[in-house]
């Protein structure tokens, strides 16, 4: 287990240094120049100069890109032009409202989506296998802005039950349940959408890994052992069919920080999302490069999560 | 002693659908098994021969309702399992327990030998918590595996260790008939030989009743007390060893028979080279369903279809023999 984990941060670091590197390149290859942004056009020329000079955005690309490495792994991810401020404290204050939307989208897509894979697998062919699958291609090719303007017109207009944005009540000054429950209000509409979105992904993943496994041998050992159909179903069929899906469990977190950009700007929640959304707008780099860095950590991170959750489910992997 | 009948098939016959028409009725069908019927005597060892594709392992499974039978019924101790649901049937596989060919897919990978062994024990309840432990151990050890091995997973092992651990787990319920379903195909001949040899050891301790499923017919030879002759899911014959196989009636029990080969280069028997290959099951040949490989076929063969009928001791499917009887 060890070796496994030893081998996956080196994986990690390596996977962090290329993202890192792409996200340097890709800002300064952006069209556009970020001092028209930073800089008052009535500033005179030695005022813009001694700025450019204080930003470090005189020097050559290379030099830029050298500090910038070495900045980051102080922890500093530098000033956004905007609000002037870190731009690590700026994420600090997002970055929770992000993670708990994805997270509890994770889970709840899980805990439906595996269940329904396992099913449609199992009744392969049968009328519920069928609408399961033409419900799950319906729900992966719908447009993420589409459908949170259709839930915020229907929920939060027609039927007024949740509010229309936001991540909570501004000015409402409650603490405490009343806060929690205020914030949760404006959690069921992004997080709707993002399981709507998602929930394909886990049972059509989920079905195809268990129509497989319960083509194996071993599925037909334990019936003949006289085992509970259910029992062979699940302790057999699905936890061997959960090492593929929790792999991809990983790598959808990833492909969810996209739909968490789209909902979060539609929602106008206060996330990381529709942060970048609004950075890209003012040309805002450090704060860019800051929250790609801080997403692809965070999409690593829950990637080696998922090696190791796989390795501890695959007795194979643990020899390794 | 009165020989003791515990199983008895009759009529069995499991079809395979091979197309449907746009209202889902089934239109063709394969015969994979077809009209097939026997009695199995407690502590007697039934071999069932027959090649690739002539289904004998269809038989097996069919038996356990493994794959669902079309037609016909199987009686155990009187009670008939065709006829069996749910509960009923789970309880009814304790008692007859298989053991399969592929010792590679066969045991589930994330499950140790261990678990593998004692949760069938814990399924049917039939032995205490703390006993399953000390019940598994002893299991091992008696199939000629290290106690220590409980905690390992299947792909540490070899073929022929993985099949005593299917052995193992077989015995774990202490059943009363083990089908044994190509259980040494898939091994080295030298480990067919041990696990062969085990087979017989724990049938003599235990008591055991077997079904031994093969292709070949050495190693049905060794084992089995009466053998079965099995031919694109029809039987062709059936008798007891010593009579199968000093005075094989049906051609094909002869050309098998011929085919074996003998350790002596100097004692080369004459070989009956069949023609061809074993004809798709979907498509059998009218008449006798070997009458297009059989080297005695006469034109009765391809248009009669023969019955089974009892001939010397033997019960045998041929031309060559029905008429004798009468």
């Amino acid at each position: 287990m060890f070796k496994v984990l030893q081998k996956q941060l080196i994986k990690g670091f390596i996977t962090f240094f290329i993202a890192v590197s792409i996200t340097f390149l890709i800002l300064r290859l952006m069209p556009g120049d970020p001092t028209t942004m930073l800089i008052d056009p009535r500033m005179s020329e030695a005022a813009r100069q001694r700025l450019l000079i204080d930003f470090g955005l005189d020097k050559p690309l290379i030099t830029q890109y050298f500090l910038y490495l070495k900045q980051l792994f102080c922890g500093n991810l530098g000033v956004s032009f905007v609000f002037r401020t870190p731009v690590s404290e700026i994420i600090r204050e997002r970055l929770p409202w992000t993670l708990a939307l994805m997270g509890i989208t994770q889970i709840i897509t899980m805990s439906i989506g595996i269940p329904l894979g396992v099913m449609a697998a199992y009744k392969r062919g049968k009328l519920v296998d069928q609408i399961i699958n033409a419900l799950s291609i319906l729900g992966m090719s719908i447009f993420i802005p589409w459908l949170g303007i259709m839930l915020l017109f229907f929920f939060g207009y027609i039927l007024p039950i949740f509010p229309v944005g936001g991540g909570y009540t501004p000015g409402l000054s409650v603490s405490g349940w009343g806060y929690f429950l205020d914030v949760g209000m404006h959690f069921i509409l992004p997080v709707l959408t993002l399981t709507i979105i998602y929930l394909a992904n886990y049972t059509l993943f989920t079905r195809a890994s268990m129509v497989d496994v319960l083509n194996e041998d071993y599925i037909r050992t334990a019936r003949s052992k006289g085992m509970e159909e259910k029992r062979v179903i699940w302790n057999h069929g699905a936890r061997n069919a959960m090492i593929s899906t929790v792999t991809m469990a990983g790598m959808l977190f990833g492909r969810m920080v996209g739909g968490a950009v789209l909902t979060e700007t539609v929602y106008a929640y206060p996330g990381v999302g529709r942060m970048i959304y609004d950075a890209v707008g003012q040309q805002d780099f450090p704060l860019l490069q800051g929250s790609f860095i801080v997403l692809a950590l965070s999409v690593i991170v829950m990637n080696i999560v998922a090696d190791l959750i796989c390795a501890y489910l695959n007795p194979r992997m643990k020899m390794e | 002693m009165k020989k003791q009948k515990i199983l008895e098939v009759k009529n069995l016959k499991t079809y395979f659908p091979l197309k449907r028409n746009y209202f889902g009725q089934v239109t063709n069908y394969t015969k994979a098994v077809d009209d097939v019927s026997f009695d199995l005597y407690k502590g007697e060892v039934l071999g069932i021969v027959g090649e690739t594709g002539s289904g004998k392992s269809t038989i097996g499974r069919s038996l356990l309702r493994l794959v669902e039978p079309t037609g016909g019924s199987i009686f155990y101790r009187g009670e008939n399992i065709t006829e069996m649901k749910g509960e009923k049937l789970r309880k009814i596989r304790k008692n007859i327990q298989m053991i399969f060919q592929d010792p590679f897919a066969s045991l589930n990978p994330r499950i140790s030998i261990g678990e593998c062994i004692v949760e069938p024990m814990k399924e049917h309840a039939i032995y205490r918590k703390s006993d399953c432990f000390q019940r598994a151990l002893m299991l091992l050890e008696k199939v000629g595996l290290d106690k220590d091995y409980y905690i390992r997973y299947p792909h540490e092992f070899s073929g022929g260790q993985r099949q005593r651990v299917g052995i193992a787990r077989a015995l774990a319920l202490d059943p009363e008939i083990i089908i044994a379903d190509e259980a040494v195909s898939s091994l080295d001949v030298s480990v067919q030989a041990q696990i062969i040899n085990l087979f017989s050891d724990l049938q003599q301790e235990l008591g055991l009743t077997y079904i031994f499923i093969a292709h070949d017919l050495s190693v049905v030879k060794f084992v089995s007390n009466s053998i079965i002759v099995i031919y694109l899911g029809e039987i062709m014959e059936i008798a007891n060893k010593e009579d199968l196989f000093n005075q094989p009636l049906h051609p094909y029990t002869q050309a098998l028979i011929s085919a074996i080969p003998v350790p002596d280069p100097n004692k080369r028997g004459r070989r009956i080279i069949l023609k061809g290959e074993i004809p798709s099951p979907a498509h059998p040949p009218t008449g006798c369903k070997f009458s297009t490989r059989c080297f005695k076929a006469m034109d009765v063969c391809h248009e009669i279809h023969p019955d089974l009928v009892n001939f010397d001791n033997h019960q045998v499917r041929c031309h060559l023999y029905q008429k004798k009887e009468e």
